[in-house]
């Protein structure tokens, strides 16, 4: 039998409605896991202990007079961890930057707020690549989380302390956010479910700025069921946030149920690239043929050589995060720009010069231009196909340390997703098989606000293979 | 190609520096040289792309002109917003003195 911090959402929901247990037990299960595992692991920055356990006790005798809650509060009672580049009041909020070392936001970021009313009760904030800027968490300013299938190697990036907190089950499921790759590598890495919705499906307001213009928060799970069942509570237009999309969001776990219609899937023989790990490229090939002898068409298609989206991906998220790192002068909150690390020194840096006088044109206004044409490559590709399916990472989780040696790391682990990042499609990486005992991701990707669609095909494979 | 050709051709760190409020150590400056170097050797692989009447993209959901409905909203109070102040003096936040030579 499962113990309780390692159910999934609906298997919690189940056995609360039931009575088999409290809030308070399952809240309780999720800590000790913590107390037990995270000197080792290091998934988290912030446990809020004392007011998780409030919080579940309360909710304990709201839960005991109204069982009918779940229709209103669908994630009643249910321990999540958010990672800390999202801000949470009351709550140090620090994106594992020493600049926010001291920041305890006044206000809540949306997706938080929408959590909280939906009745979630925060964990605690996990660890991350400093201003999200990695694929590894190695460059967060506090210290490095670990891939709890094995402890030598990096549990990715840069929502890495999230998808090791889910993996590790320290928690029922955990939020991150991802501008390319950060929430889909890590839980390729960690072998969860992580999903990355259309750019503007779920709201940026409160979400520390990266790449402005492909930030999106998303969820990192255990089932594709629990993904759909946090993107339902997310999804929406926010009038703080200007971009998210007016187009309003579903009830995905019940759109998931409903029987598929005939879809093809292309696969891009770009996306198996030359020097991609050859095991790696096995477990995926065979997951493509599983998903076909569950009924699945499977085309091949041509995409843009994923290499060019890494330098267009380099060019503009840097650009962005030069002016968004801007703001942060030490005076209304935070310590001083001399506290800035490493890579968050080169980025600003790089973003600069691609955005001075002299070199506009040459490289921000000529990437914009190919992200462009990848956006038609796309939806050329989308005319043949319904959706795409493809490895998530080119590797199993590598060893810690990888990322020290490449300024362009990130960039790199991050090849596979990046062109669907710069595109806003929604994108999901779920375990597809494993190699040497370390997990390996295939990601399906789709056209702008088909999460519907994606999360059919990835019930509809969970199933088979369960 | 000439050793001045090379020098013209290397990344003014000291520039970049100054233009996002960094202070570097000498030792980073020569770090920092080298490794912007390599990332912009990789970026200028985009060169191989043409992109002769292309519009460029910024907003990819193509959403435009959103506005805010013009009234007032509820805001973070004085003490919320200067409860993470570095410095503060009788409600403000205290700034260092700006002055342009």
């Amino acid at each position: 039998m499962k113990k309780l911090n390692e159910l999934t959402i609906v298997e919690a929901r189940r056995g609360l409605q039931e009575k088999r247990f409290t809030i308070t037990e399952l809240t309780k299960a999720c800590l000790e896991q913590i107390k037990k595992t995270d000197c080792k692991i290091k998934a988290f920055v912030t446990v809020c202990e004392k007011e998780a356990l409030k919080t579940a006790v309360k909710y304990d005798q709201v839960l005991g007079k109204n069982l009918k809650i779940y229709e209103k509060k669908p994630l009643f009672g249910i321990p999540l961890a958010i990672k800390d580049n999202f801000c949470t009041k009351g709550i140090k909020t620090t994106a594992s930057s020493n600049v926010l070392n001291n920041f305890v936001p006044p206000y809540n970021a949306t997706v938080v707020q929408k959590l909280l009313e939906a009745g979630v009760i925060i964990i605690g904030k996990t660890n991350m690549d400093a201003w999200a800027h990695g694929s590894s968490t190695e460059t967060s300013d506090f210290f490095t989380t670990r891939n709890p299938h094995d402890l030598t190697r990096s549990p990715g990036g840069s929502s890495g302390g999230s998808a090791a907190a889910v993996a590790a089950h320290q928690v029922t499921a955990a939020i991150g956010s991802e501008t390319a790759g950060s929430i889909r590598q890590p839980a390729a890495w960690c072998g969860i479910v992580g999903l990355k919705p259309t750019y503007g499906r779920v709201s940026r307001f409160g979400l520390i700025a990266m790449a402005s213009s492909t930030d999106s928060p998303g969820t990192l799970t255990k089932t594709i069921e629990d993904a759909a069942i946090i993107l339902s509570v997310l999804a929406g237009k926010d009038p703080k946030d200007a971009t998210s999309n007016p187009t309003p969001g579903k009830n995905y776990h019940q759109e998931i149920t409903r029987p598929i219609k005939k879809i093809t899937l292309g696969v891009p023989q770009e996306y198996f690239l030359p020097k991609m790990d050859k095991q790696v490229t096995a477990v995926v090939k065979k997951a493509i043929k599983e998903l076909k002898s569950s009924g699945f068409k499977i085309k091949k298609i041509s995409l843009i050589d994923p290499k060019y989206a890494i330098a267009v991906y380099t060019i503009i998220m840097r650009a962005e995060v030069s002016s968004n790192l801007g703001r942060y002068d030490g005076l209304r909150f935070g310590f001083s720009r001399k506290a800035f690390g490493q890579e968050a020194r080169r980025r600003i840096m790089m973003g600069s010069h691609v955005l001075s006088a002299g070199y506009f044109d040459q490289y921000y206004l000529h990437a914009q231009k190919v992200r462009a044409l990848i956006l038609k490559d796309f939806k050329k590709a989308f005319k043949e196909v319904d959706a795409i399916v493809a490895p998530t990472s080119p590797s199993v989780a590598l060893k810690i340390g990888a990322a020290a040696k490449d300024p362009l790391f990130g960039e790199m682990q991050d090849v596979l997703v990046e062109a669907s990042a710069m595109a806003g499609l929604p994108g999901i990486s779920l375990n597809c098989g494993w190699v040497n005992n370390l997990p390996v991701g295939l990601q399906i990707f789709a056209p702008q606000f088909q999460e519907t669609l994606i999360l059919k095909i990835a019930h509809q494979y969970e199933k088979n293979r369960a | 190609m000439s050793k001045r050709k090379k020098i013209a051709k290397k990344i003014d760190v000291d520039y970049l520096a100054q233009l996002g409020n960094l202070t570097l150590s000498k030792k980073e400056k020569s770090l920092y040289e080298k490794q912007l170097g390599k990332a912009v050797k990789y970026i200028k692989i985009l060169k191989e792309i043409k992109t002769r009447g292309v519009e460029p993209v910024a907003q990819v959901t193509r959403l435009e002109n959103v506005f805010f409905p013009d009234q007032v909203d509820k805001s973070l109070t004085q003490k919320q917003a200067l409860s993470n102040a570095s410095k503060q003096r009788k409600g403000y936040f205290v700034t260092q003195r700006i002055k342009w030579e």
